[in-house]
């Protein structure tokens, strides 16, 4: 199962921020991670996580900076600032009514097996 | 035979092409291209088919360069707008010193009591070299005290060439303004006599008024301009 590209869209904000937020990351790394967690299942065309990364960057909710790997690789690494801390906290709120309000009407539905 | 460079460079000038994505763009996503292909390789897969995947999963050039113009329309406008700001400042700066010679082969000549037009140009030609120099000097001693100052100097070098090439400018252009300011000074507690005088005293207001706040008005229009950018730094 697959998840729809307007629902990986939606999500992406939270999903960096989050990220992010358990310290500072690059965009491969980023991507990789969201593969590991959902098992693959959330399929994001690589190359959309930057532009997304540069929006949230102009936003000024994180911060970018050039530097060397240890392996000699140039990478462009990402870091949460403070107001994009203050940003994922209303994400999650904001995630967490979609979620209740699902759940609530799934839990009454009734059993078709 | 497979050249993986080359197939890189070519694709990296198929993105460029699109002119929505500029070099770091570009450069952040070579880096993961590479790191991409390089896990591939790992698991036995050729060059060759390395490379297709992780272009492939990487993204069409038409798909992302459509995605990068909804991020860089307003950065390029904000681009296009502060070094059309600088063009003017230039102008200014170019102005200022033409009338700053004009002026000081007037005022020698004035002085000196020499007459005839050999000698005038002789004077003028001596007080260009002299201007020119000072100020280059000064401006460039200010450039120099600046990176003295510890926290500056490391900002600085993580600048990029163009953003220190403003720099520069921006000193130059505060010593003119300085200068400029210092020329149209109203004289104080100076009481206008009658209709002339006031119209001349409205004039010196105004002349210092303008050269004082046009530039400034403009320099903190660029470095507003430009701040989401000073965090840019060229990667090669």
């Amino acid at each position: 199962m697959a998840i729809s590209k307007d629902l990986v869209a939606a999500s992406a904000t939270p999903l960096i921020l989050s990220i992010l937020s358990e310290g500072e990351n690059y965009g491969y790394a980023i991507i990789k991670r969201v593969r590991e967690l959902s098992n693959g299942r959330m399929q994001w065309t690589d190359g959309m996580l930057y532009p997304v990364l540069h929006r949230l960057e102009e936003q000024k909710l994180i911060q970018s900076k050039w530097r060397e790997s240890k392996t000699g690789r140039k990478r462009k690494y990402y870091k949460i600032k403070k107001e994009g801390t203050k940003a994922l906290k209303e994400q999650k709120n904001q995630w967490k009514v979609v979620y209740s309000t699902l759940r609530q009407l799934w839990e009454n539905e009734p059993c078709l097996t | 035979m497979f050249d993986l460079n080359e197939q890189i460079d070519k694709w990296r000038s198929n993105l460029a092409q699109s002119q929505t994505l500029d070099n770091s763009d570009i450069n952040e996503l070579e880096s993961h291209l590479r790191e991409e292909i390089e896990n591939l390789t790992a698991l036995k897969l050729s060059d060759e088919e390395a490379f297709l995947i992780a272009t492939y999963r990487l993204g069409d050039t038409a798909g992302l360069s459509d995605e990068y113009e909804k991020i860089n329309r307003g950065k390029r406008f904000r681009q296009n707008v502060s070094w059309m700001i600088t063009g003017i400042l230039t102008y200014l700066l170019a102005t200022h010193f033409a009338t700053v010679i004009s002026k000081d082969c007037v005022l020698l000549a004035a002085n000196s009591g020499i007459t005839g037009y050999r000698s005038l140009g002789f004077i003028g030609f001596g007080s260009q070299i002299l201007t020119l120099i000072t100020t280059f000097f000064l401006g460039y001693f200010i450039c120099r005290l600046i990176l003295q100052i510890p926290g500056f100097r490391k900002q600085i070098k993580e600048l990029t060439t163009r953003m220190r090439l403003l720099m520069v400018l921006l000193v130059f252009l505060i010593m003119t303004v300085v200068y400029r300011a210092a020329f149209h000074i109203p004289v104080p507690g100076f009481r206008p006599m009658n209709i002339q005088q006031h119209v001349v005293q409205a004039l010196t207001y105004t002349k210092f008024l303008w050269s004082v706040f046009l530039p400034v008005i403009l320099v903190m229009l660029l470095i507003n301009l430009r701040k989401p950018n000073l965090h840019e730094v060229k990667s090669r």
